[in-house]
């Protein structure tokens, strides 16, 4: 083993009273390449984002090149000689990629005035390491495609001669020749002597470039394999573990008549056409890894994306899908992801925002019945258990749960004959979850049909009563629920991203 | 976070019978009303015929125009739009009314152009914000300056004599209270209750608060935005009548700058610039201050130069308490 590069020693974390990484221990040598794995939530980019300086731990030390150091901010870290390279791109489009590859700095020297020369010869030399020696420097940055942004990322990262470098999903976006090239230029790295650590969800990837894989689950490390010593399987163990799950209740369901029907719906770039069906008194799960079109494919079946090709049918009707508002007429309701943008009104009241979706039932002659608009609101916050003091409070004076049941009530008040629910429990404590899970369960029960999106695995075991597998923008395999076990889940979430990749690179952000 | 009651909430949720001294303070609209009191209690002290009945109806008509084009601005603003073409279109609508009735002679048919004209340059706006997505601000921008333009075209710069039916809307007296002052508050009632209990002023402010959940929860977000800048249009158009009524001539240049008058009324009354918020009786009181500044000044005998000065200071000074308040509460 060659110098120790990173150590991390009984390293926690905690937000509040919530800890999100406890009792972490990892050695690192120089010119080793690390991948990290983990489900959503369990704890990559909290502790990558601790190592790289931006969050510093709670408990435990950090040692790097054999001396114990407090990294006290991501500018202190890259002094050091970590970088860490987002998922999220950072690159200004409207400058050109020399001036991105050199923001800031701009080989100006001690005059002020940029040496344009001098900038492009530097860049020409960064851009064909990442094999995009073809690029124009001055090319308006903007113009590229999210693949080659990546790589300018990358390379933004290079220039400055990093010893540790981090890469958050650094293949999502790429073509398989783009992903080589970047392999390759990894095994460059660490013959000099760089350390590289892989956060990814894409488990050949890991196991074929790097020499051992670390995996996180709910905050702790569960396990650290030499690649040489290990297969998919063992590790896909490791990622989903025994965790706390709730109980699926739906057995006592029986589905009725099919109530939606997609046939061949795609989006304009990132879905292929996809078939679906709900029927009534059925809850169906879409699990996808990050990026695999859930959220997409329930935006362009509510109307609120733009689909390129494809029908929707509820109850045996047509829907125009020529707008989120036509869609709630027709019988369709969904609750959006991001609950703070997309969901709540947030100077609104408890009240206002759970009849939101209400008010054409409540409307006579234009005119708002609002006796009936206040019982109604009563009426839906009890039988929901939203705890709030006042239903004329802020809906920003509630907890997260409480804000989410606010929206189920929204939801449950418009009567839809199918409700869409994006990552229902995001942000929800596990009380508010419990809850929620009964609250679609008794909506289900009552006739109604339910899709919901979730990432995460135990959502589904605990709800689904079918589950459809996402990945790369098509449905990689559906399964009954006597076939659906966590394992199953994800080895059809993994390997269709793999196998699908070469077909369809998809440009990928987050969901 | 926030506290439960910090007043912010309470537009779509209407604040109980009881309502404290406190709460009434914590309004939006409170630092308006308390600068109206202030200046209605010097005045009263620094000037013997401020009280008077007359001065007091004659200030209420000053209003009144700037009201009843602030009434469409608010709506425009509460759902998260702006027009800046309001004053010119009070122009054009002023213009395009007495060319009709110097034309026809038909008052019904010259009030009708006036605001039709109005409401053609709102739906213009509106379908260049909502259909072609143009920012607002540049769309109204763009409209401000074509329809200043047409006024001119119109006119060829000279000033159209108007009397008739308009004369009687801006100068007019019913019991010695002027009829643009019933007008504006017989509009501002039905605009309250426009905005506070029909479905559609709901949506206004829930398009306003946050767009994307609006139309996720269902809600025609262009066409309440299409609407509001139709009926801002409107609104311009008959303040442009009213006002050439007044003069009994409508000059092209009627109205330049008074875009900034009605968007100050509008703000000073404790709507949001970022939209979701503010009410129609905040927008009466935001124009009433400016009135009865005007009206000081001339009282006191001051250059009106310093009246142009003190109008902006007393914008960011209303504004400005109020941001301050909600720093502090947050």
């Amino acid at each position: 083993m060659n110098a120790s590069l990173l150590k991390i020693a009984r390293l926690e974390k905690s937000f509040g009273p919530v800890r999100v990484l406890q009792g972490i221990d990892l050695d690192m040598a120089r010119g080793e390449a690390i991948g990290l794995i983990g489900e959503n939530g369990a704890g990559k980019s909290t502790l990558m984002n601790i190592v790289s300086g931006a969050l510093q731990p709670s408990v435990g030390s950090l040692a790097f090149e054999g001396r114990e150091i407090v990294i006290e901010s991501v500018r202190h870290g890259r002094e050091l000689g970590i970088r860490f390279v987002h998922q999220e791109l950072s690159i200004i489009g409207a400058l050109s990629i020399a001036e991105n590859m050199f923001l800031g700095d701009y080989k100006s020297g001690r005059s002020g005035f940029i040496n344009r020369r001098e900038l492009a010869v530097a860049t020409r030399a960064v851009l064909e390491r990442v094999g995009l020696a073809h690029l124009d420097p001055w090319m308006e940055a903007g113009r590229l495609r999210s693949g080659e942004q990546q790589l300018i990322e990358i390379a933004k990262a290079i220039v400055e001669r990093p010893k540790l470098l981090i890469l958050d999903e650094p293949t999502s976006s790429l073509t398989p020749v783009e992903a080589q090239r970047l392999f390759d230029l990894v095994r460059e790295l660490r013959a000099e002597g760089v350390g590289v650590i892989f956060i990814t969800h894409r488990l050949e990837e890991a196991l074929e470039n790097c020499g051992r894989v670390v995996v996180l689950r709910d905050g702790v490390l569960i396990s650290d394999r030499k690649t040489s010593e290990t297969s998919k399987s063992q590790l896909i163990l490791d990622m989903v573990g025994k965790t706390a799950t709730f109980a699926y209740r739906g057995g006592t369901r029986t589905p009725g008549a099919t109530r939606l029907s997609v046939k061949g719906l795609a989006d304009e770039d990132h879905l292929s056409p996809i078939d679906m069906e709900v029927r009534a008194g059925e809850v169906v799960g879409l699990f996808g890894l990050m990026g695999s079109g859930r959220t997409e494919f329930l935006e362009t079946l509510y109307g609120y994306r733009r689909a390129r090709c494809g029908e929707v049918w509820l109850d045996g009707t047509l829907l125009s899908r020529a707008g989120a508002d036509k869609s709630v007429a027709s019988g369709l309701f969904m609750l959006p992801e991001g609950r703070k943008i997309q969901g709540i009104l947030p100077t609104h009241s408890v009240q206002s925002n759970i009849t939101i979706a209400r008010l054409p039932a409540l409307t006579r002659l234009g005119f708002v019945a609002e006796g009936a608009e206040k019982a109604d609101a009563a009426r839906m916050a009890r039988s929901l258990n939203i705890r709030m003091g006042d239903i004329r409070q802020p809906i920003t004076s509630l907890s997260g749960g409480n804000q989410q049941k606010a929206l189920f009530a929204r939801a449950l008040l418009a009567e839809p004959k199918v409700l869409l629910l994006d990552e229902p429990t995001h942000g929800v404590d596990v009380g508010a979850k419990a809850e929620i899970y009964d609250i679609v369960h008794r909506f289900a029960e009552s006739g109604a049909g339910v899709l919901f999106a979730s990432s995460e695995l135990p959502e589904i075991m605990a709800l689904a009563d079918r589950c459809v597998v996402f990945a790369g923008g098509r449905v990689a395999g559906v399964l009954e629920r006597a076939a659906m076990t966590e394992d199953a889940i994800l080895h059809l979430a993994f390997d269709f991203s793999q196998g699908g990749q070469a077909a369809a690179p998809m440009p990928v952000g987050p969901t | 976070m926030t506290k439960p009651d910090t007043g912010i909430a309470t537009s779509p949720a209407r604040p109980g019978v009881a309502v404290s001294i406190g709460r009434i303070l914590r309004q939006r609209e409170a630092s308006v009303a308390l600068m109206i009191i202030a200046v209605v209690i010097f005045l009263s002290f620094a000037n013997e015929y401020f009280l008077t009945p007359r001065n007091i109806l004659n200030v209420g008509r000053q209003a009144s125009v700037v009201a009843i084009v602030a009434l469409g601005q608010a709506l425009v603003i509460i759902a998260r739009g702006l027009d800046l073409s309001v004053g010119s279109v009070l122009g054009l609508s002023a213009v395009v009314s007495a060319f009709v009735a110097q034309a026809t002679g038909n008052q019904v048919l010259a009030l009708g152009a006036g605001l039709g004209t109005g409401i053609v340059v709102g739906l213009v706006n509106g379908l260049l914000f909502t259909r072609l997505n143009i920012n607002p601000f540049i769309a109204t921008l763009g409209t401000l300056s074509v329809a200043r333009g047409l006024a001119l075209l119109i006119t060829g710069g000279i000033p159209i004599p108007y009397a008739g039916w308009a004369q009687w809307l801006g100068a007019g007296k019913i019991v010695e209270v002027p009829v643009s002052l019933i007008l504006m508050l017989l509009l501002a009632l039905a605009f309250h209750i426009f905005a506070t209990h029909t479905r559609i002023g709901r949506n206004i402010y829930a398009i306003g608060d946050s767009p994307k959940a609006a139309r996720l929860a269902g809600i025609n977000v262009e066409g309440t935005r299409l609407l509001v800048f139709v009926l801002c249009g409107l609104l311009a158009g008959l303040g442009g009548i009213i006002l050439a009524g007044n003069l009994a001539s409508a000059n092209p240049d009627l109205g330049r700058g008074y875009e900034l008058d009605v968007i100050a009324a509008v703000i000073l009354g404790g709507t949001a610039l970022s939209g979701g918020r503010g009410t129609i009786y905040g927008v009466v009181l935001g124009a009433l201050l400016m009135a009865l500044l005007s009206n000081a000044f001339v009282l006191l005998g001051i250059s009106a130069h310093w009246q142009v000065v003190t109008k902006g200071l007393v914008i960011i000074l209303a504004v400005g308490i109020d941001g301050f308040r909600r720093g502090r509460e947050e």
